[in-house]
């Protein structure tokens, strides 16, 4: 029988919609069972009821077929727990419906949304969800007449498969299969498209480039090895145990414990559905950290968000989202992805630019901790053995993101497959990352990573270089549903699962630790040393994949990069914005910048997330007692739970996109001081700091609709080697990466790139949770000092020239060598405790970050007659510097260790919430409210 | 033998730790077992002195917060539950452990019809601050020496505005308040005791506030401090007491 279950708020306008196929069921009978009548009503199979809601017309929202449905789910484990129920069957489906103001989160792509009238509803009842047939006959491995295409007819096959491999790689594939003297099949044509994919390959990073610009011609040699791994080698930190081989980078800075961090990119899953894009995203960087090594336990999220303008007026192409929708679902995201895994959220950004209208980049990181050792294992190893079983485990495989990885590497545009959106499920997840860091303690398994892009087909394929092969049953995979080719079975992207070895005697205990745990596991195949990776489907072989040719086959790209200089910001916008000119005041100015949505606070967000589960956030995002005052990093105590240590973990984050159209090379300079200073403020040492960088590019490959793709490139070494000096002149090593090459929108009409885009994620070290210094001035009658290198007076920051006429640009040098030189004494003045609070000075410059500073504790600040008052000094976005505040009776001490040229005196702090210039006096209650800006 | 205190975990429960620590810090033996395993050995119930539900997100909050592990509880393990209850143990329930609590009734007898529950926040969001509470004057041996004082606690919910079916219900069962309103709970109700005042639920995260080095804040922490570890204290004080008066 079918029965629409109908639990209705008494408080809000709105119902979930539980549909159910089962057995004859009285349901009445249960209602105490199913709802709680405190605050729920609940109607069964509703017709009239429908007028209660006294509304001419209802909205319903249900998924769409195949589409990961988590209340069902838990729903029917519900209905299963009732003895009554034992060993019925049960087809569940959810949906919800609301009738106020209430917007519920939808989105075409997943949801299917219905307006329905009141009178339709009391007639006709609640119409049961359509139910996916799929076909039941079984899909065959088929062979692909590869070796009898020509080169046009390849190209056009690769683009109908979505493969996204270019003519040169197809053509060795080609050839490879002519030594062979067969064709391949077609799930081993699509075991190449994901492993060479740009997603899996980071082919972009291991071309050759040809560079030149006005004044020089040099040839690269793969950037990634050049600018990348080539540093880290060079200042070669034995701390930094395993980079670049792994999930993600680890480092050793304690006895007991090591800790790895990640992060990644979901930008064009996030630009269908927000949200389901931005939950995969925080739970797929999760995976990559309980993947590497030998299992690390996810301890921190972290995330940056670019979006288009919040405020956007223009009309956006039909398929794009307006960026106050994907704000708001890219939240709503990462807020579940971190909340219902346990895991908190520390530390994160949120930018606009109108150039992000066409896809938000979405980064999402995690830091993860392990012991060093159990028993004989280390943590930071894989112990993959030949005759290894391969287990899969967590959730089934479906249709759902398949061509993840090929697809991120192409332009969205209206040709981009639906199966790419997908929706995740944290229950699932948390209990494979319970069961697994059980399962570790005994040590039950021998390797292990996780299943992200390219699905099985790369978590074997990687894993299988080990022991030199591996052997796959499609069969043995668990499915959702029937219907399936053999090849997407095998490149899935279906979420929340890992694959892992396990010896074969100690098959069965993991097997039934599983079992005990509710984790679906599976045996799909094992591990060989045959040099294949072969992929048997009912009983016959589907592939037969030479695993040197797989991994090293692939050809190195050859490509071509020219600088055209610097040039002026380009936006698609027809409106062009005419900025207003240059006010007199001081206070107007200030009002200004700090209601800039990037500037202005977002406390509303980010306090939804949740920072301190798990017992360890030493520095939250807000600071004090009222929590106001943004923090420029998050620590994390590695010590919690385990033993005495009051060692700590910062992480920060960078990222300087507004630079970019100027010079690249300048914006990834900044970027990584940011980053580094937003770790120095909490107490971190500079010689424990590793680098993560995330670059985002509009395409930087030759194409007809690409004019400028040389330049693009252009940007890209310039950007990687302004990187790689200044962590060389900082000293501080680079331990994994990941790029997303293709961050443009395109259509007959309208083409809308991404700015190049650096991300620098930083750890560092805090020798002790209970020192660590923080943002907020705490007390009138502190001495405030701006610290670090002078600015540069012809210099205007960025942010005013924005808002304002003023002039533009010229050149920002940054002295890298000079401002490390700086922050090592400032470490060492900090271990003396001489700084009393600690934040840095970037967006919008000094004065915005002297406000940031006393505004937990609405302190005052009287300028002091040496401080030189002027437009570079007060808005300039020079880097390497912090405000300091410092204790009157350590003024002598701080000034001896700080030498002047790194130092100017501001002020004293007073209790009055406002700042004193020479000319000018304004109180900053008007700047916090014009900061504290109306996210509606 | 020290007293004993099990804390359960699994199905998205993810404070475990924080409350199990929290007990070891109070001098008691502390154990996290998966949910799983006590249901399918109910009498391991009877080894402990104290039962601990921990914050999290069980179920992934679907249907309604707490409401699904409760009903997981409901079928195999209440009978266990209540003789923990008769033989005078503790029960503390933390945030989304304190929706379990009030999703199997444990505040009313664990009646099945209730008159109260806590249901979503007026501002109907999840949202993560310290907060002042104060203690109200009940008898129960968690807040044993604490009546009438003021604490900080981070408060971390989506679901934790308690709402009564009747507008004059006994206020005798408020443990903890907040000094202002933050969600539209009945009476800023942020704790209940029930009538034994053996089981404590409440919304706020007691067990993360045991080392200053986690406060947002500096002023008046050590005090702060020493009077949250009083209730863990309490509860480890009293199973002793009620241990070597025999009653087990």
């Amino acid at each position: 029988m079918k029965t629409a279950l109908v639990l209705v708020s008494k408080i809000f306008p709105e119902a979930q919609i539980y549909w159910i196929e089962s057995a004859e069921i009285d349901w009445k009978k249960y209602s105490n069972f199913l709802v709680d009548s405190v605050d729920t009503e609940l109607w069964i199979n509703p017709k009239k009821e429908w007028l209660t809601t006294e509304k001419k017309s209802l909205k319903i929202v249900s998924l769409r077929p195949g589409v990961t449905d988590n209340p069902a789910h838990s729903f029917k484990e519900m209905l299963m727990l009732h003895p009554d129920f034992s060993g019925m069957q049960f087809n569940v489906y959810s949906g919800a419906v609301t009738w106020g103001e209430t917007e519920l989160y939808q989105n075409a792509l997943i949801h299917k949304i219905e307006s329905l009238s009141t009178d339709d509803l009391v007639q006709e009842g609640l119409r049961f969800p359509k139910e996916v047939f799929l076909p039941s006959n079984e899909g065959q491995v088929e062979t692909i007449p590869l070796l009898e295409m020509s080169d046009s007819e390849l190209v056009n096959f690769s683009e109908k498969n979505f493969w996204a491999l270019s003519l040169d790689e197809l053509k060795t594939i080609q050839k490879h299969y002519a030594e062979k003297k067969k064709n391949p099949t077609d799930i081993e044509m699509e075991v190449f498209a994901q492993t060479w994919s740009e997603h899996c390959k980071h082919k972009i990073f291991g071309a050759k480039i040809e560079y030149s610009d006005a004044n020089e011609k040099f040839t690269v040699d793969g950037i990634y090895p050049t600018y990348i791994k080539n540093l880290t080698k060079k200042l070669n930190k034995p701390w930094a145990i395993s980079v670049f081989k792994d999930n993600a980078g680890v480092v050793e800075w304690d006895d007991e414990q090591l800790v790895c961090i990640k992060v990644e990119t979901h930008n064009s899953p996030s630009a269908l559905d927000p949200y389901g894009g931005a939950l995969t995203g925080i739970l797929g960087v999760n995976r990559d950290v309980l993947g590497c090594g030998m299992g690390f336990k996810p301890v921190a999220n972290t995330n940056v968000l670019c979006f288009g303008n919040w405020d956007e007026t223009e009309k956006l192409p039909e398929r794009l989202l307006h960026p106050k929708k994907i704000m708001t679902g890219v939240h709503k995201g990462i807020q579940d992805g971190g909340n219902k895994s346990g895991i908190p959220t520390v530390n994160g950004a949120f930018l606009f630019d109108e150039n992000f209208s066409g896809k938000p980049l979405v980064f999402c990181g995690t830091v993860g901790i392990a012991p060093k050792k159990i028993k004989d294992m280390e943590m930071h190893k894989k112990y993959a053995k030949p005759g290894d079983l391969i287990v899969m485990l967590g959730g089934r495989v479906g249709a759902d993101g398949i061509h993840g990885a090929t697809a991120s590497s192409l332009a969205l545009d209206e040709n981009t497959p639906n199966s790419m959106v997908q929706i995740g499920d944290p229950l699932t997840q948390k209990r494979v990352t319970d069961f697994l860091l059980e399962a570790q303690n005994f040590c039950l398994y021998s390797s292990i990573t996780d299943n992200g892009a390219g699905g099985l087909s790369s978590s074997v394929g990687e894993m299988a270089e080990a022991t030199n092969g591996a052997t796959i049953d499609l069969k043995k995979v668990p499915l959702k549903y029937n219907g399936l080719k053999p090849w997407q079975i095998l490149v899935s992207e279906s979420q929340e699962r890992m694959t892992v070895a396990v010896r074969p005697d100690q098959a069965q205990a993991f097997l039934e630790l599983a079992q005990k745990r509710q984790v679906e596991a599976s045996v799909v195949g094992e591990f060989t040393e045959s040099g294949r990776l072969d992929v048997l489907f009912a009983g016959k072989k589907g592939a037969e994949l030479d695993l040197h040719f797989l991994h090293h086959g692939l050809p190195q790209m050859k490509l071509k990069a020219h600088f055209d200089g610097k040039k002026e910001k380009v936006t698609w916008k027809k409106n062009k914005i005419i900025n207003s000119s240059l006010p007199e005041k001081n206070q107007t100015i200030l009002e200004t910048l700090a209601s800039d949505r990037t500037l202005a606070s977002k406390e509303g967000w980010i306090r939804q997330y949740d920072h301190e589960v798990q017992g360890a956030t030493v520095v939250k995002p807000f600071d004090g007692i009222k929590q106001t005052a943004p923090n420029d990093a998050g620590v994390i105590w590695l010590g919690a739970g385990v033993n005495a240590s009051k060692k700590g973990i910062a992480v920060a984050s960078g990222i300087c996109p507004q630079y970019s159209h100027w010079d690249t090379e300048l914006m990834a300079k900044l970027a990584v001081d940011e980053c580094v200073r937003n770790l120095l403020c909490h107490g971190v040492r500079p010689d424990r700091v590793a680098l993560l960088d995330n670059f985002c590019w509009p395409d930087p490959l030759p194409g007809k609709n690409n004019p400028d793709a040389e330049h693009k490139l252009a940007q890209l070494v310039r950007a990687s080697r302004g990187m790689y000096e200044i962590c060389l002149d900082y000293q501080m090593p680079l331990i994994s990466g990941k790029d997303s090459m293709k961050n443009d929108y395109k259509d007959k009409n309208i083409s809308i790139s991404v700015p190049p885009t650096l991300l620098v994620t930083g750890i560092g070290l805090v020798e002790n949770v209970e020192f660590v210094t923080r943002s907020s001035i705490k007390k009138p009658g502190h001495l405030v000092y701006e610290i670090g290198p002078s600015v540069s007076k012809e210099y205007f920051g960025y942010e005013l020239v924005k808002h304002f006429k003023a002039e533009s640009l010229t050149e920002l040098e940054i002295d890298s060598k000079n401002i490390f030189k700086f922050y090592e004494v400032l470490y060492s003045t900090l271990q003396k405790n001489l700084v009393s609070s600690l934040h840095d000075i970037s967006e919008g410059g000094l004065l915005f970050s002297l406000f940031e500073s006393v505004l937990q504790h609405k302190l005052g600040v009287e300028f002091s007659k040496e401080f030189e008052e002027n437009l570079s000094h007060f808005y300039s976005e020079t880097p390497g510097r912090f405000i300091a505040s410092v204790l009157p009776e350590h003024q002598k001490e701080f000034e001896e260790k700080i030498p002047t040229v790194f130092r100017r005196f501001v002020g004293l702090t007073n209790a009055s919430y406002e700042f004193k210039l020479k000319n000018e006096r304004f109180e900053l209650n008007s700047v916090e409210k014009k900061w504290r800006v109306s996210w509606e | 033998m020290g007293v004993k205190a099990l804390v359960l975990c699994g199905d998205g429960i993810n404070c475990e730790r924080e409350l199990r620590d929290a007990f070891i810090f109070s001098g008691a033996e502390s154990k996290t077992i998966h949910v799983n395993e006590v249901l399918e050995h109910p009498e391991i119930l009877r080894d402990f002195d104290i039962l601990g539900f921990p914050g999290g997100f069980s179920f992934g909050d679907e249907l309604r917060s707490g409401k699904i592990l409760a009903e997981k509880i409901r079928f195999k393990l209440l009978d266990e539950i209540k003789n923990f209850v008769n033989n005078k143990k503790l029960i503390i329930g933390i945030c989304n452990g304190f929706q379990v609590l009030m999703q199997l009734g444990a505040f009313e007898n664990f009646s099945i019809s209730r008159q109260m529950t806590l249901t979503t926040n007026d501002h109907g969001k999840f949202l993560d601050f310290w907060t002042k509470l104060s203690v109200e004057k009940t008898s129960s041996p968690w807040f044993q020496g604490l009546l009438g004082e003021e604490l900080y606690l981070p408060a971390r919910h989506k679901e934790g505005r308690i709402l009564q079916k009747e507008k004059n219900t006994s206020q005798d069962i408020i443990a903890l308040r907040y000094k202002e309103p933050i969600n539209g709970s009945w009476e800023n109700t942020a704790g209940l005791i029930d009538k034994t005042g053996q089981i404590l639920g409440l919304m706020p995260h007691p067990e993360v506030a045991l080392f200053p080095w986690l406060y947002p804040y500096e002023e008046g922490v050590k005090e702060n401090i020493k009077k949250v570890s009083r209730i863990f204290e309490n509860a480890v004080l009293y199973s002793k007491l009620l241990r070597s008066k025999g009653v087990l």
